[in-house]
């Protein structure tokens, strides 16, 4: 019997070994097997170099992008338990998790504030690469194509913009579904399919229970399957590309041996040639093991960013509003603050110009389709440029994976006044229009809304 | 070398101890979301629920249709017993006999019985006291503990289930 | 300044396991929870021990679909409907004329917030009495009455009273409704308003289901002090053209206490559904 139990624990021990042995390599050999050996650990290389590592480069801010999703995914697979995507019980479903069950309030507050940083880490995220002109890959990872990765990047920008607004319609008040109603809307102004564009959108003429359940499903499945895949080719990517582009600046080193003369024998007798011999490029600079020195850096991320999702979700509530109703309009309605500089565009290119009288004829009064103009070409226009953009950039080599090059410094500046713009009109959407989208200046107050009492 | 060696305890104390808070951050927090899982109000009739006031209750049987209870009184003893048949979870009927009759139990001890229930799906038949004497069901009528509320109403409760000799004296 | 890896790791673990223990404490110290127990050691001290333990914890819900009630008032107000419990203080106090308002409307099927208002699926005292931003039936007070010049919050939920007993006339508890409805008979005001979604003039807008219109949908230009609906109708009354600009309805020249009544009686009219065990009938 004491052996038994003795072999079990000796069991245990075995098993603890296997799952958790290579976090804490005690030797080189155990640090360089690390990699191989678990299946979490095999998307890291053996050796990296400590440029790499560095905070103030890349600020991590992809690691953070990633760390935000997982949090999502994991608050948002417990909330699939507790939320019904009806609209007579949505609403109701939401109340219940923010009262009556437990710890429901945290998981929901830290479903949304990480929905919320992600988007703008998203952002952060490609601010960096562009500024370091990290789209391209040069003769020093030759076999790179960070084109590639810039384009995929782009479009995960794009499916997260589209996870948090579906995500937005969910709680079913009156936040949500006039969002969705002004988003609808601004579809509807393509021109020529633009009723049918809505109506796809919709899942039918009016945002209902159809729209409802489209966008969960979207919600929770179907832009979780593509943005998983796409994050995994991203991070695929790197590694083939050859790692963070600041190593694309520390230039190559040739290594290895000149072959030697030496004897070597032939069938039947002595012949003189050469003694096989191996050399190579290598980037020049100093490497570490990457396990423990990223997986380090990575955890100390990791527990900073959960622990400030759960700080801001213990401290700062979620707004949840009136039930959705169509009776009536909050004033102002206002799309979700990252869509808020396209609602601004909308409402700045909506022009009503009047009667051009040319003497001979005149052009009758028209409106310029503001919806159109500013909520699809200006925004297509800067994601296309952005997709673009990696192709047209005539900077040298030694411009890539650095901050601010000279090379770079027109380029950047354009794309820091677009950057900046988006956030003035970002800005001026949140704090500045008020009530029937009046301009309130930001020490002007606005209106308090009536109530019944 | 003597300091190399206090270096290297720390430096190792300081990983276990990062270990183990944030082992138990994650613990705390999976804790947290599984937890949030299991309900604690329910959509659903009460458990525990008052029946009226003992007074309102008329000796005999009484059949509470919503419930799917049967109440039963004698002087100023109540029982509860469930009318939900343990074979497939048919309701059982009360068939009255017309008459007290008396008769002998399989332990030897005698019952006094003025109806029966009989369930309508398979031919399941239980005695006056709830026992199953024919029929596929498996088990005796349940029975669930009666008390009464602060403000005089008779309260069953479904999560105490009772013997069949247990009685509530008003 | 470079903080080595090994301290920014310790650090992060100790701010998280931190911030786990606040998570646990705010949900596992909810206030209802201390409420509970307070309660629980008066009712000891009244009751008894062996009756006070009859008295069930966690959290008590009222749930009637056919009327889209949720109430969770009882899991502070334990005691509402125990008789006995009358002189203690809110919210461990029975409910006044408990045994009258149980018989005509018996707790479990009606809830509370049908007749008081506030928020049922709450469970912190300020969020569950409704008086916050985005919950369009707040608890109607004693407080809340004596604002708007009642005595007490009973006669301010008469409001609530008559969303059920609208065709009814001199119904017994609802002194100031019955007052109003006597009012628009005697004034006529089907004149000029339908009010009954068929009969009435229309020289006045219809004001059928006025009780329903959102509060963003009034101007409250002309209204001085709180924008409240029940603000715009006490000036509405007492002097229309000043509320509702380029009206032609006439001031009647209503006491306050006639103001008071007939707004109360105008809020009341909102679409409700009322299942048919709920349509009030006269009790002989």
């Amino acid at each position: 019997m004491k052996t038994l139990i003795q072999k079990q624990i000796q069991v245990a021990k075995d098993v603890y070994e296997f799952l958790f042995a290579s976090y804490s390599p005690k030797t080189e050999r155990e640090a360089s097997d690390a990699v191989g050996f678990n299946f979490l650990l095999h998307w890291f290389p053996v050796k990296i170099t400590k440029k790499s590592l560095s905070w103030h480069y890349s600020f991590w801010l992809g690691t953070i992008s990633l760390v935000l999703f997982i949090i999502l995914s994991l608050s948002g697979i417990v909330l699939i338990f507790l939320y019904v995507p009806s609209v007579e019980r949505a609403y109701q479903s939401i109340k219940d998790i923010e009262f009556v069950v437990s710890y429901g309030w945290l998981i929901r507050r830290m479903h949304r504030w990480a929905a919320h940083f992600m988007v703008a880490f998203v952002f952060f995220h490609m601010i960096r690469v562009f500024l370091t002109g990290a789209y391209r890959s040069t003769n020093v990872t030759p076999q790179g194509k960070r084109y590639a990765n810039w384009i995929i990047g782009i479009v995960l920008l794009v499916l997260t913009l589209l996870l948090s607004y579906t995500g937005y319609l969910l709680p079913w008040d009156q936040l949500a579904l006039w969002a969705i109603v002004i988003g609808a809307n601004i579809a509807k102004a393509t021109p020529i399919i633009g009723d049918q564009v809505q109506f796809i959108m919709q899942g039918g003429n009016e945002i209902g229970q159809n729209t409802l359940i489209l966008w969960y499903a979207m919600h929770i499945a179907v832009l979780p399957f593509i943005v998983t895949a796409l994050i995994s080719w991203h991070m695929w990517r790197i590694r083939k590309d050859g790692g963070l582009a600041s190593v694309d600046s520390l230039g190559v080193k040739k290594e290895g041996g000149e072959p030697v003369k030496s004897k070597t024998y032939s069938l039947m007798g002595i012949a003189k040639g050469v003694r096989p011999s191996i050399s190579y490029h290598k980037v020049a600079g100093e490497t570490v093991h990457a396990i423990p020195a990223v997986l380090t850096r990575m955890m100390i991320v990791t527990v900073f960013t959960v622990g400030f999702m759960t700080f801001l979700s213990i401290f700062f509530a979620v707004p949840l509003e009136e039930p959705a109703t169509t009776e009536w309009t909050p004033n102002p309605a206002k799309a979700p603050w990252y869509f808020l500089w396209l609602q601004e565009l909308v409402s700045i290119t909506t022009i009503r110009v009047p009667l051009i009288n040319l003497g001979i004829f005149s052009i009758p009064p028209f409106t310029i389709n503001g919806g159109f103009l500013g909520g699809a070409v200006i925004p297509g226009l800067v994601v296309g440029a952005a997709l673009m953009w990696p192709q047209f950039d005539r900077s040298p080599e030694s411009a890539v994976g650095v901050w601010f090059h000279k090379s770079r410094l027109k380029q950047n500046i354009v794309f820091l006044i677009i950057v900046l713009a988006l956030a003035i009109l970002t800005y001026i959407g949140t704090f500045m229009r008020g009530p029937n989208w009046g301009m309130f200046l930001p020490w002007e107050s606005w209106p308090s809304m009536p109530v019944n009492f | 070398m003597e300091e190399k060696q206090n270096k290297t305890t720390r430096k190792d104390f300081l990983k276990k101890l990062t270990g183990y808070t944030i082992l138990g951050g994650v613990i705390g927090h999976t804790w947290m979301y599984v937890r949030s899982t299991v309900p604690n109000v329910l959509y659903e009739p009460l458990r525990r629920f008052k029946i009226g006031s003992p007074d309102k209750y008329t000796d005999g049987i009484t059949y509470l249709a919503e419930e799917r209870l049967y109440i039963i009184k004698e002087k100023n003893e109540y029982e509860c017993v469930s009318a939900v048949c343990t074979h497939l979870g048919c309701t059982v009927n009360v068939h009255q006999l017309g008459s007290s009759k008396e008769i002998t139990l399989p332990d030897g001890k005698k019952l006094k019985q003025k109806w029966e229930y009989h369930c309508p799906c398979h031919g399941s038949k239980y005695r006056g006291d709830g026992t199953i004497y024919t029929g596929p069901a498996p088990e005796n009528l349940p029975r669930f503990t009666l008390s009464v509320s602060p403000d005089n109403q008779l309260v069953v409760d479904r999560n105490k289930k009772v013997k069949k000799d247990f009685r509530l004296k008003v | 300044m470079k903080i080595k890896d090994e301290i920014l790791l310790f650090s992060s673990g100790i701010v998280i396991l931190i911030l786990t223990f606040l998570a646990f404490g705010k949900d596992g110290f909810a206030e209802w929870k201390g409420v509970q127990s307070e309660f629980l050691d008066i009712a000891e001290a009244k009751i008894g021990e062996k009756r006070a333990k009859e008295f069930q914890t966690g959290i008590q819900m009222i749930w009637v679909p056919e009327i889209k009630v949720v109430d969770r008032c009882k899991t502070c107000h334990m005691a509402i409907d125990i008789p006995g419990f009358e002189s203690e203080k809110q919210p461990f106090s029975t409910h006044p004329n408990l045994e009258q308002w149980n018989e005509t409307h018996p707790f479990k099927n009606y809830g509370c917030t049908t007749c008081h208002g506030g928020q049922g699926f709450a469970v912190t005292t300020k969020e569950a009495h409704g008086n916050v931003k985005h919950w369009e039936r707040p608890l109607l007070s004693n407080d809340m009455a004596k604002e708007y010049g009642f005595n007490k919050a009973s006669e301010l939920m008469e409001v609530n009273c008559n969303s059920c007993h609208r065709r009814e006339t001199d119904t017994p508890g609802m002194p100031n409704i019955n007052m109003a409805k006597k009012l628009i008979q005697d004034k006529n005001c089907a004149q000029c308003h339908i009010m009954d979604g068929k009969n009435g003039g229309t020289l006045g807008p219809e004001i059928t289901y006025v009780g329903s219109k959102h509060p963003e949908t009034f101007g409250f230009d002309g209204v001085e002090g709180k924008r409240s609906v029940m603000n715009w109708h006490i000036q509405h009354f007492k002097l229309p053209a000043k509320v509702s600009k380029g009206s032609i309805m006439p001031p009647f020249g209503f006491s306050d206490e006639e103001i008071r009544a007939l707004s109360i009686l105008v809020m009341s009219w909102r679409k409700v559904k009322v299942p048919m065990e709920y349509v009030p009938y006269k009790r002989d």
